[in-house]
C-alpha cells in the first residue's frame, strides 16, 4: 500500500505516504504529482480495499474527518463530492437501518432542506422506548460528522418528533447521500438515509404555523435564523440580469409602475389590455421584474408581441435568481425614472381610469402623507381591503394585520372615506422612492406582501408620516389567479411581525 | 367614388355552411352589385373548418379562387385560445399580416361578422392600423358572454343560463377560477370599447349584451336581411299538412333530440320528418351515436343531409312545417327567415329569438323548449286542426329583405364616416 496513489476525482489525487500505516493524504493533481505517482496509480476501490478498510473504526473516522476537511480547503466540486462519498461509502462505521418497532433506537427524516451552504433545516423523529436518544448525527455526502442533537428542538408532529436548523463545518453538495445516526440511551445506534427536499420556506412556514409547548424556542432558535439566511442568500444572488426596452416610454414619468411578474407571467397581457384605455398610464413609466428568470425567453417574446399589438412602451428587467416580491419591488425601484412608485401586483387590474390621479391627489395634499392605497376589489365586487388595520391574533400578544373591510360591498358607506389607516400593503402601493429609503425600504422576511406593507407603514408611522386610504381608487385583485396561497405564510409572518414591533416598543419604553 | 367596406368572417360559407357566415356572405354579394360600395370579404380558413393551408408560402392571406374581393386568411398554426379569443402566441397575425392587408385595403369601414379563431384582439389592431376608421360588430351569438360556445346554456344540466357572472361560470367549468372568467369578460370588453357600432340582429340578444355592459345606444337592432330568392312556384300545399321539417346544424344545441324523441311519443300518429342537417361530423362522438341511435329508434324519419344555402326554398316548400326545436335561446335564426320566405309556419321552441321571431297562433307554433312532450303536443294539434295551417300561412310577415338591411348598414356606415372625421377635424 505505501506510495500508491488513486484519482479521488479529476483533479485530486489521494497518495499514501510512504510508511508502515502510511498516512493518507489529498492533493491537487499537478503536473509534477502526476507524473511522480503514475507507476503508483490503482483505482480507488483498491487503493481503500489494501490500506484504509483495514484500520480499525477510530483511524477511518479520522481519515474521513481529514479527507472532508481537504475537500473545503481544495474547493469542492461535485466531482470531489461524488468521490468523497465513494470514501465515505467504503470506510464509514455503518449502522443497522432504522426499522420501527424493532426495538431500541428508532429515526426518521421527514425533511431535510438547504438553506444557505452550510446551514441545513432538519425535521424527523428519533425515539428509544419513549425516551429520545442520547445523540443525533448528521452525516453530509462527503462524510463529515455533525452532532445536532443538541442543536435541534421538539417537534410536537409526533412522539420524539425534532426540528432545527444545523451548520456543517464545510461546505456540502448534492441533493443526496445523507445519512443520519440515533444512538439510545443503551448504547445501540441505527441509521436512516436522507435527501435534500427542494422548497425550505414551505417546511419552515408550516412548522411556524403550530402551535404547541416548544413553538416559541423553534420559531425563535430555528425558523427565523433559517428565514433570515434564505432571503440573505437569495439577495446575494438575485441582481437584475437584463433589461428589455419595448418603445419609447415618457423621459419623465409623472409615476413608475413596478410590477413584479411572478407564476402567471401571461398576466402581463391582461393588465396591459386594461391600461391601454387608461390615458394616465401614457404619462407613466410601465416596468415589469420578472422573477423568475426561467421564463425570461417566452416573456420577452411576448412582451415584444404585445407592444407590437398595444403600443404600449414597457421595460421587462429580468432577475438572475427567483425573489420574492419585496425582493423584486426593490430591485424594480432602482430602475425608476420617475420620484414618485406605485408598486402593483401582476394580479391587480384597474377598474376605470383615474385611479393614478386620485392617489396621486392624495400624497400632494400634504407633505406629511407618505403612502396611499387603493381600495382593491375582489372580481364579485366585493371588497378584498380598503388599507389594513391590526386585530388581535390567536396568540396572547401577538398581532395580525387584518384586511380593513374585507368581504364588504365595495359600495358601503364605510368604504367611501378616505384617510389615515393603520397600514397598506403591497398589492398596490404608492410611495415616494425618497420616502421609501429614508424608511430603509422592505425588510423582506415576511413572505407575505401585507404584512411588508404593514412593517414599512408602522416604520413610516414611526418617523411620524401617515399612510392613507383612497376610496376614489378602485382596482380588482384577482388572487384565484395561481397567486400563492397566503394561509401557509401566513402564521410566520404574523409571528415575526408581532415580534419586531414588540422588540421595538420594548426599545422605545427602555 | 364607392366606399370601401371590409367584412372579416370567421369562416366563408364555400369552406363550411353556418348561418352567420351565409349571412354575412350574401351581404357582400349584395353591396358587390351596388352602387357607392366596393366590398371585401376576409374569412378565416384552416383548421378547424379545413385542412387546407396557405397557397403561398409567407403569404398567410391569399384570394379565394375566382374572386376579386374576397380572401382567406391562413393563421400559421391553430394557437386559438378559446377562453379569452386570442392568439396565445402569435399576435403577429394581428401586428403583422392584418395590419398590412389593412394598410393595402385601406377600407373606408370594417365590419367585423365574427372574430371566432381570429380573436379579439383584430379589433384593436384594425384600431391602431386605420384610427380614422370605424368598426362595426355584428353579434351573432353570446360567445363574447358565454364560454360554453357562446350558447348560455349551462354545462352542469343543459337548462338555459340567463346570467353569466364569474361564479356562475366556473359552475359550468369546474376546472376554471371565477377570477379567470372575470378577466375573461374584462379582456374581451376592453376590446370591444374600440367599436364603433355593433349590430344585433334580436332584440334578445341585444338586451343581454346591454346586461353585460354595452352601451344600448352603441347596438344597432336591426334583423338579418336575406337575399330575396325567386318566387316559388306551387308554395301551397293542400291538406293534410302532416309533413314536418327540421334544417341546418346539426348540434347538442339545436334540438333534434328533442324532436326525435317527440315523434318517438307520437308512435304510430308519428307524422313524416325530413332531416336536412350539416355538420354532425363535427360533433363528438357521444352526440353523435346518441342521434345515430334516435334516428334508428324513429319511424317516419328521412335524413337527408347538408343542402346549400340557395336552395333551401325548394326544400322547405317540401313540407308543411318548419320545426326549430333549439335547446339554446337563438338570436335569430336563418332558418326561421328561409321558413317564412316559403311561406311555412314554424314549429319552435318557446324562448330567445325563436319566440320573439315566431308569433305563437299567428305564424307559428311554440311548445316548452326542450320538452320533447310539449313539441309532440304541438306536432299533434299542427297536423289535426282543420284550417290551422293555412290560418298561420297568412300570418307570415315579409322576410326582411338584403336590399333594405343593407341599406340600414350603408346609412349606419356613412355616419360612422362623417362622426369619426369630425373627431379628426
Amino acid at each position: 500500500m505505501s506510495g500508491r496513489a488513486a484519482w479521488l476525482c479529476d483533479e485530486v489525487l489521494l497518495v499514501c505516504e510512504p510508511g508502515d500505516r502510511g498516512r493518507i493524504v489529498a492533493l491537487p493533481a499537478t503536473d509534477s504529482l502526476r507524473a511522480e505517482v503514475a507507476e503508483r496509480l490503482t483505482d480507488l476501490t483498491t487503493f481503500l480495499r489494501e490500506g484504509p478498510a483495514g484500520w480499525d473504526a477510530a483511524a477511518r473516522t479520522q481519515l474521513l474527518d481529514h479527507l472532508v476537511s481537504r475537500g473545503g480547503e481544495l474547493g469542492l466540486s461535485p466531482s470531489l463530492s461524488d468521490g468523497l462519498r465513494r470514501v465515505r461509502d467504503a470506510l464509514r462505521e455503518r449502522r443497522p437501518l432504522s426499522l420501527p418497532r424493532a426495538g431500541g433506537p428508532c429515526l426518521a427524516i421527514e425533511r431535510l432542506h438547504r438553506i444557505d451552504e452550510r446551514s441545513f433545516y432538519v425535521r424527523g423523529r428519533a425515539w428509544d422506548e419513549a425516551v429520545a436518544p442520547v445523540r443525533l448525527t448528521a452525516i453530509t455526502a462527503e462524510g463529515e460528522r455533525v452532532e445536532v442533537g443538541e442543536s435541534v428542538s421538539p417537534h410536537p408532529a409526533a412522539e420524539g418528533g425534532f426540528a432545527g436548523l444545523f451548520e456543517t463545518s464545510f461546505p456540502t453538495c448534492g441533493a443526496e447521500g445523507w445519512v443520519f445516526e440515533a444512538a439510545g440511551a443503551s448504547g445501540r445506534a441505527v441509521e436512516a438515509p436522507a435527501s435534500l427536499s427542494p422548497d425550505p420556506l414551505r417546511t419552515i412556514f408550516a412548522d411556524a404555523g403550530l402551535d404547541f409547548a416548544g413553538a416559541e424556542e423553534l420559531r425563535e432558535r430555528h425558523l427565523r435564523p433559517a428565514v433570515a439566511r434564505v432571503n440573505e442568500l437569495r439577495r446575494s444572488i438575485t441582481e437584475i440580469v437584463e433589461i428589455a426596452g419595448f418603445g419609447q416610454g415618457p423621459t419623465s414619468p409623472a409615476v413608475s409602475l413596478v410590477i413584479p411578474l411572478q407564476r402567471r407571467v401571461d398576466l402581463i397581457e391582461h393588465q396591459i389590455a386594461q391600461f391601454a384605455a387608461d390615458p394616465e398610464i401614457g404619462e407613466c413609466e410601465l416596468l415589469y421584474v420578472l422573477a423568475e428568470p426561467e421564463q425570461s425567453d417566452a416573456l420577452g417574446e411576448l412582451a415584444a408581441e404585445l407592444f407590437a399589438l398595444y403600443r404600449l412602451p414597457l421595460r421587462l428587467a429580468t432577475l438572475t435568481a427567483p425573489a420574492g416580491l419585496p425582493d423584486a419591488c426593490r430591485l424594480g425601484a432602482t430602475l425608476a425614472r420617475s420620484e414618485r412608485l406605485v408598486f402593483l401586483g401582476s394580479d391587480v387590474f384597474p377598474d376605470r381610469p383615474g385611479w393614478l390621479q386620485a392617489m396621486s391627489g392624495c400624497l400632494d395634499a400634504d407633505p406629511n402623507f407618505a403612502a396611499a392605497a387603493p381600495k382593491l376589489l375582489y372580481a364579485d365586487e366585493s371588497i378584498d381591503q380598503a388599507g389594513l388595520e391590526y386585530a388581535q391574533g390567536p396568540a396572547e400578544g401577538e398581532g395580525r394585520v387584518h384586511r380593513r373591510l374585507r368581504g364588504m360591498h365595495r359600495h358601503v358607506a364605510a368604504a367611501d372615506d378616505g384617510g389615515p389607516v393603520a397600514a397598506v400593503g403591497l398589492a398596490c402601493l404608492m410611495v415616494d422612492a425618497s420616502t421609501l429609503e429614508s424608511a430603509g425600504g422592505f425588510r423582506g422576511e415576511f413572505g407575505l406582501a401585507e404584512y411588508e406593507g404593514s412593517d414599512l407603514s408602522g416604520r413610516l408611522a414611526a418617523m411620524g408620516r401617515e399612510v392613507r386610504y383612497v376610496p376614489e381608487a378602485e382596482l380588482y385583485r384577482l388572487e384565484g389567479l395561481g397567486a400563492e396561497p397566503e394561509a401557509l405564510a401566513e402564521p410566520y409572518a404574523r409571528w415575526l411581525y408581532s415580534r419586531l414591533w414588540a422588540e421595538a416598543a420594548a426599545e422605545v419604553a427602555g | 367614388m364607392a366606399r370601401r367596406v371590409l367584412q372579416i368572417c370567421h369562416n366563408h360559407p364555400r369552406v363550411r355552411p353556418g348561418g352567420a357566415e351565409v349571412y354575412a356572405h350574401e351581404l357582400h354579394r349584395h353591396l358587390r352589385r351596388s352602387e357607392g360600395w366596393d366590398p371585401t370579404f376576409l374569412a378565416r380558413s384552416g383548421p378547424p373548418h379545413s385542412p387546407a393551408g396557405a397557397p403561398h408560402l409567407g403569404a398567410p392571406i391569399s384570394p379565394m379562387e375566382g374572386t376579386a374581393d374576397e380572401y382567406l386568411l391562413y393563421p400559421e398554426d391553430h394557437d386559438y385560445d378559446w377562453m379569452f379569443g386570442t392568439m396565445r402566441r402569435r399576435k403577429n397575425l394581428y401586428t403583422g399580416d392584418l395590419c398590412r392587408f389593412l394598410l393595402a385595403l385601406r377600407p373606408d369601414v370594417i365590419h367585423f361578422q365574427h372574430t371566432l379563431f381570429i380573436g379579439y384582439d383584430a379589433i384593436r389592431e384594425a384600431r391602431h392600423t386605420l384610427p380614422d376608421t370605424p368598426i362595426v360588430y355584428t353579434l351573432h351569438e353570446f360567445l363574447p358572454i358565454c364560454h360554453n360556445k357562446g350558447q348560455m346554456v349551462r354545462t352542469t344540466d343543459r337548462s338555459l343560463c340567463a346570467e353569466a357572472t364569474p361564479r356562475r361560470c366556473a359552475e359550468c367549468f369546474p376546472d376554471i377560477a371565477p377570477d379567470e372568467f372575470f378577466l375573461r369578460q374584462r379582456f374581451i370588453r376592453a376590446q370591444f370599447d374600440l367599436v364603433d357600432l355593433f349590430v344585433a340582429p334580436s332584440a334578445t340578444l341585444r338586451e343581454r349584451f346591454v346586461e353585460w355592459g354595452i352601451p344600448r345606444e352603441r347596438i344597432l337592432l336591426e334583423e338579418y336581411g336575406r337575399a330575396e330568392a325567386p318566387p316559388l312556384g306551387g308554395d301551397f300545399r293542400p291538406a293534410p299538412h302532416d309533413s314536418f321539417g327540421i334544417f341546418g346544424q346539426v348540434n347538442p344545441y339545436k334540438g333534434i333530440d328533442v324532436l326525435l324523441r317527440a315523434m318517438q311519443a307520437l308512435g304510430a300518429e308519428a307524422p313524416r320528418l325530413r332531416i336536412h342537417g350539416a355538420n354532425l361530423d363535427l360533433q363528438e362522438r357521444s352526440f353523435r351515436d346518441e342521434i345515430s341511435d334516435l334516428l334508428a329508434a324513429t319511424q317516419g324519419v328521412t335524413s337527408l343531409g347538408p343542402y346549400p344555402p340557395e336552395r333551401a326554398g325548394e326544400m322547405m316548400a317540401a313540407v308543411d312545417w318548419v320545426v326549430v326545436p333549439s335547446v339554446w335561446w337563438e338570436n335569430s335564426p336563418l332558418v326561421i327567415q328561409e321558413a317564412f320566405a316559403a311561406r311555412r309556419p314554424v314549429i319552435c321552441s318557446d324562448v330567445g329569438g325563436m319566440a320573439e321571431k315566431v308569433l305563437d297562433g299567428v305564424n307559428g307554433i311554440h311548445f316548452r323548449v326542450g320538452d320533447p312532450g310539449s313539441l309532440a303536443a304541438a306536432i299533434e294539434r299542427a297536423v289535426s286542426t282543420p284550417g290551422l295551417w293555412d290560418r298561420l300561412r297568412e300570418g307570415i310577415p315579409r322576410v326582411h329583405s338584403m336590399a333594405k338591411h343593407a341599406e340600414v348598414l350603408t346609412t349606419a356606415y356613412e355616419s360612422l364616416i362623417e362622426a369619426r372625421r369630425a373627431v379628426v377635424v
